[in-house]
């Protein structure tokens, strides 16, 4: 059935702890099995499929890729054959466990002459959206994936900084950015790593964005970053419980 | 010979010696299932079965004939079980034998591709299809919901009918589906990559006006099927005609 999905895109300077971010939210909501949680690897790194126990076996990259070889080795298809063959890989390059998909990007769409396979891979992947309640996406570190066709499709902003200026300008950036380039509904910081007692009062008017929360430094998330581990694991902690305040309003 | 006379004599033997596995219903005793607006998605915990797709064999095929009497219009024929709720996907194939009008050397070749492709424009409560047409294989998955409201591949198979049908070109249509073992599709898997080599070899002639046929890795079958000739002979005709 066809929804309207909230699409959340995870963004934030490298080193942030967007892919963790991403990864608590997801398994924030997917507890609740009756909703469809889409995850979308759009970082290079394809980080978020080990944080959520995924293989990478195919991105949406390789698909075209190999679409965009065999048209240079002289292969012709019509429009609908293509579209076909792309939603076929697609699909099969989606992962499914219980009630979440999982998709990696891979490497960004070269600019060029290729802009109709883009186009097509785009739509099919809007479609598939549609099936789902929530869409989150880690974005690649820094402004340029706000330019990137995935992007379109994006209803909130979730801007990841930790307390330094260096990051705090990455998200004022992006923010600046994706008003010009892309129509979402909704933004909004959310500072990570922080120490509570020390950083909050500090920090909380240093944006000119609306802030959502704060989560607190957390040894066990870097732990689990280590060692690779399924942040579906993740026990009750403060910051998974920060995270979920922090998101109520944010995609109420 | 026709294009594809071999082939289907092969399948009719396969079919022979499955017959204790052969469930066959005409399509006008077969209740409709209900068509939606738009290419259903049906993701996995939605999934009630899964037919052919990456992990299993599956097979595509669509064959054509001039005479009518090697078809049996309406036929839906089924070699195993019928779809019910399982994890695993069913290995999958469906064959569509189909006799067509007024064809000739000039159309044949868009005329397949348009029936190939019609598929995709078969939309089908609960049932999601995808598809490499280039490569006869299929993937597709009936939804939980479906089955419980009786969905079968007797239903879908009376939906293919009817959307070739459509065509005013087609006269007849027949469709065998087998689910019964993977190693049943790997031996039907050896008659399609010969229809495949048939196909292949006119979307070569479609698109390749080199007419020097030494080198063409389709010489072999070119030379055993008169339509293939004709067909290039045509296309040569045509040419020389234009270069004149």
């Amino acid at each position: 059935m066809e929804k309207q999905p909230i699409i959340i895109s995870v963004c934030g300077k490298g080193g942030v702890g967007k892919t963790s971010i991403s990864s608590l939210l997801i398994s924030i909501l997917s507890r609740d099995k009756s909703k469809r949680v889409l995850s979308i690897d759009a970082d290079p790194a394809v980080g978020l499929a080990t944080s959520l126990g995924f293989t990478v076996d195919k991105t949406v990259d390789d698909i075209r890729n190999d679409i965009i070889c065999r048209y240079e080795a002289g292969e012709k298809k019509e429009k609908k054959e293509m579209i076909c063959e792309m939603d076929y890989e697609l699909f099969g390059a989606l992962q499914e466990k219980d009630n979440i998909g999982f998709l990696a990007i891979g490497r960004p769409e070269t600019e060029g002459c290729y802009c109709k396979i883009n186009s097509f891979l785009k739509d099919i992947i809007r479609d598939l959206a549609c099936h789902y309640d929530y869409v989150i996406i880690d974005a690649e570190a820094g402004i340029e994936q706000v330019n990137r066709r995935v992007m379109e499709l994006v209803t909130h902003l979730l801007l990841v900084t930790d307390v330094s200026l260096k990051s705090r300008n990455v998200v004022e950036t992006i923010a600046n950015v994706a008003k010009k380039t892309i129509g979402f509904n909704k933004n909004g910081v959310l500072f990570n790593k922080v120490n509570i007692s020390e950083d909050v009062k500090r920090i909380s008017d240093k944006v000119n964005l609306p802030v959502l929360g704060f989560i607190p430094e957390n040894d066990l998330i870097a732990d689990f970053d280590i060692e690779g581990r399924s942040f579906f694991e993740m026990p009750e902690t403060e910051a998974v419980k920060s995270l979920k305040d922090c998101m109520q309003n944010f995609i109420a | 010979m026709e294009i594809f006379d071999e082939i289907t004599e092969s399948i009719r033997c396969f079919i022979e010696s499955r017959k204790d596995i052969l469930h066959v219903r005409n399509c006008d005793d077969v209740a409709i299932w209900p068509e939606c607006d738009r290419g259903a998605i049906v993701l996995k915990p939605d999934t009630g079965t899964e037919l052919g797709g990456p992990s299993t064999e599956s097979l595509s095929l669509l064959l054509w004939d001039k005479n009518s009497s090697d078809i049996t219009d309406n036929q839906i024929s089924l070699i195993g079980p019928d779809i019910a709720i399982r994890p695993d996907p069913f290995p999958f194939a469906r064959i569509v034998l189909v006799e067509i009008k007024d064809s000739d050397e000039e159309n044949i070749y868009e005329r397949y591709r348009e029936m190939n492709l019609a598929r995709f424009d078969l939309n089908l409560s609960g049932y999601m299809v995808k598809a490499l047409p280039d490569q006869m294989r299929e993937w597709s998955r009936i939804s939980i919901d479906s089955l419980d409201d009786g969905c079968s591949l007797f239903m879908l198979g009376k939906a293919f009918i009817a959307m070739l049908k459509k065509f005013e070109y087609v006269v007849s249509v027949e469709v065998i589906y087998v689910t019964s073992s993977a190693e049943d599709l790997k031996e039907l898997a050896l008659h399609g990559e010969k229809a495949g080599r048939y196909i292949n070899a006119m979307t070569k002639m479609s698109e390749c006006m080199d007419f020097d046929c030494s080198g063409c890795d389709f010489l072999d079958i070119c030379g055993d099927v008169s339509s293939l000739q004709a067909m290039r002979k045509k296309m040569q005709e045509r040419s020389w005609k234009n270069s004149q």
